[in-house]
């Protein structure tokens, strides 16, 4: 791979909490994330996994600037995202989207599905407001919602639509990098099936990096391209998807893999 | 024969008395003693509304209108609340899928336990029964067992609330264990713990155990005989080597296709749906 080629580098990053325990003791130092290192390269999918409170979500808060890293560096195409510009940062938030968990608190409930999907597009750029609707309209078709359904309500769509309408606001700006924040771990079997279908098309069509955080090894074995395994903020195993389910190293990732139960 | 519902029927209604939906519709099966019986579907398929039905829990404006549910011969639909009482947490148990919600946050796990006993197990004296608790912490694997009994919920993980649950369903020695996605919540290291707890107990006691979920690699692990169910009515119903294997029902089919299974569908390839223009129903049911 090329430097060209490169989206995100990480390095040491790390990520403490301290926990205030009284005022006459010491408080309390948490490692959420400890010291690690990886890339993403273009147009891959690059899938965090662990169990609940290893890191992983942490990590997905620094990449997006949503957390500050205590120490360690992040590297977008190159440049140290903590010496960014105003200007940078703003260019930043629009290639760098993200998919949240749970489609029923992420979305504003008094807002229209349209007003929803516009907002990006009013904050980041320049267009007329007709310019805007259309645009709206266009990726509603493109991520599988109808037409008529701009002037409605969350509250109105069932999980898997919501989810729709979160993909599509992520998309609105033509972003480089998606990240997936258990994208459908709240959503039923089949439903789940639909919108991996979606970020699989969306990926061949707009030439998109996912870096795509789950706990679920089976979804992750069929999306992605390499695999991060996380336990207690370390990264314990880094390889690709072929070799993690064939050969896995790390004692964790063996127990994690006995541990689902396969149909 | 533990239990056997015929042509189960609960459905719930409006304002007026009409109909409004019927959740569960002319479900009928049977759990043999000390097997595993497992209901699968997707959110509101009615497989929830089945076993609140079956322990006589539907609140209004839902109500059972048909059917029977026969423990042991003894039909629990015709049962007053009185004898409904001593057969639940005695006769059959319930775990519930969320275990922060389903403990009083503002007792300790070994009084909630010791409930239980109080009341069905009125020959216990207090010191007994604390025995039987700090036993059932043991049986159930729970870390430090005798330090547990005075923790508050919250103090404990996710897999150890679990694990209380589990206690405290297994504290009568229950003939029926009602599972309601027990692991739905729980990271997967500690579903297979979990998971395994049910297994080892159901091999040591005896215990029947209907387990409801979504998730149908658990139902692989778990199960002897296979539900599925769909708009609230039961489409194939089947052994769990017969309905893996050799699915029939056409809902099946798309509910098997429609999860990536590591080795058997190909990688980043698209996955089959369930087609929400189908109506599912117009196909005859498959029961074996």
């Amino acid at each position: 791979m090329s430097k060209q080629d490169v989206v995100f580098e990480i390095k040491d990053l790390e990520k403490t909490y301290t926990i205030s325990r009284g005022l006459f003791k010491d408080p309390q130092v948490i490692k959420a994330v400890n010291k690690i290192n990886f890339e993403v390269f273009h147009g891959e999918t690059y899938a965090i996994v662990g169990e609940s409170g290893c890191g992983k979500s942490t990590t997905a808060k620094m990449l997006l600037n949503i957390e500050e890293p205590t120490a360690g560096k992040i590297f977008f195409r190159g440049k140290d995202i903590s010496t960014f510009t105003q200007q940078e940062w703003k260019e930043y938030r629009k290639k760098v989207q993200i998919i949240f968990q749970d489609p029923y608190s992420s979305l504003n409930p008094r807002w229209t599905v349209g007003e929803i999907i516009a907002e990006p597009l009013k904050l980041n750029t320049n267009l007329s407001k007709k310019e805007i609707v259309s645009k709206v309209y266009e990726i509603m078709k493109r991520v599988g919602l109808e037409h008529d359904w701009y002037d409605r309500y969350p509250h109105q769509f069932s999980g898997g639509q919501r989810q729709r309408i979160g993909i599509a606001r992520a998309l609105v700006l033509n972003p480089e990098v998606i990240v997936c924040d258990e994208p459908v771990s709240a959503l039923d079997v089949s439903i789940q099936a639909q919108v991996l279908n979606l970020l699989l098309d969306l990926q061949e069509e707009f030439d998109l990096t996912y870096v795509f955080i789950s706990h679920d090894l089976g979804v992750v074995e069929h999306i992605s391209d390499r695999i991060m395994v996380m336990y207690f903020g370390d990264v314990v195993e880094l390889s690709s998807v072929d070799e993690l389910f064939e050969n896995p190293k790390a004692e964790y990732t063996k127990k994690l893999l006995s541990a689902i139960p396969t149909v | 024969m533990l239990l056997e519902v015929k042509n189960l029927k609960t459905q719930f209604f409006n304002d007026v008395g009409d109909i409004a939906c019927t959740c569960v519709n002319e479900t009928s099966f049977e759990i043999q003693k000390g097997k595993t019986v497992c209901i699968v579907g997707e959110s509101g398929s009615g497989k929830s509304m089945t076993s609140l039905s079956i322990m006589g829990l539907v609140e209004e404006p839902g109500r059972v209108t048909g059917g029977e549910v026969l423990f042991e011969g003894k039909d629990l639909l015709k049962q007053n609340e009185t004898s409904m009482r001593s057969i639940r947490g005695k006769d059959i148990a319930m775990i519930f899928q969320e275990p922060m919600t389903s403990l009083n946050p503002s007792y300790t796990v070994g009084y909630q336990i010791d409930e239980v006993l109080r009341l069905h197990k009125k020959e216990l004296n207090k010191t007994q029964r604390k025995q039987k608790v700090i036993e059932l912490f043991e049986l159930v694997g729970m870390p430090l067992p005798a330090d547990k009994y005075n923790e508050y919920p919250f103090k404990l993980s996710g897999g150890q609330r679990q694990r209380v649950m589990i206690a405290m369903a297994m504290a009568c020695e229950p003939k029926l264990l009602i599972a309601d996605e027990p692991t739905t919540a729980l990271d997967v290291t500690i579903q297979a713990q979990v998971l395994e707890l049910m297994n080892e107990l159901q091999a040591k006691k005896g215990t029947s155990i209907l387990f409801i979920t979504h998730d149908l690699g658990v139902v692989a692990q778990m199960a002897d005989e296979v539900i599925v169910m769909y708009k609230g009515n039961v489409v194939e119903q089947a052994s769990v080597e017969d309905l893996f294997e050799n699915p029939r029902h056409p809902y099946t089919k798309a509910l098997l296709n429609s999860i990536p299974r590591p080795g058997k569908v190909k990688r980043k390839s698209r996955l089959d749906t369930v087609d929400e223009n189908i109506n599912y129903l117009d196909f005859p049911k498959e029961i074996r």
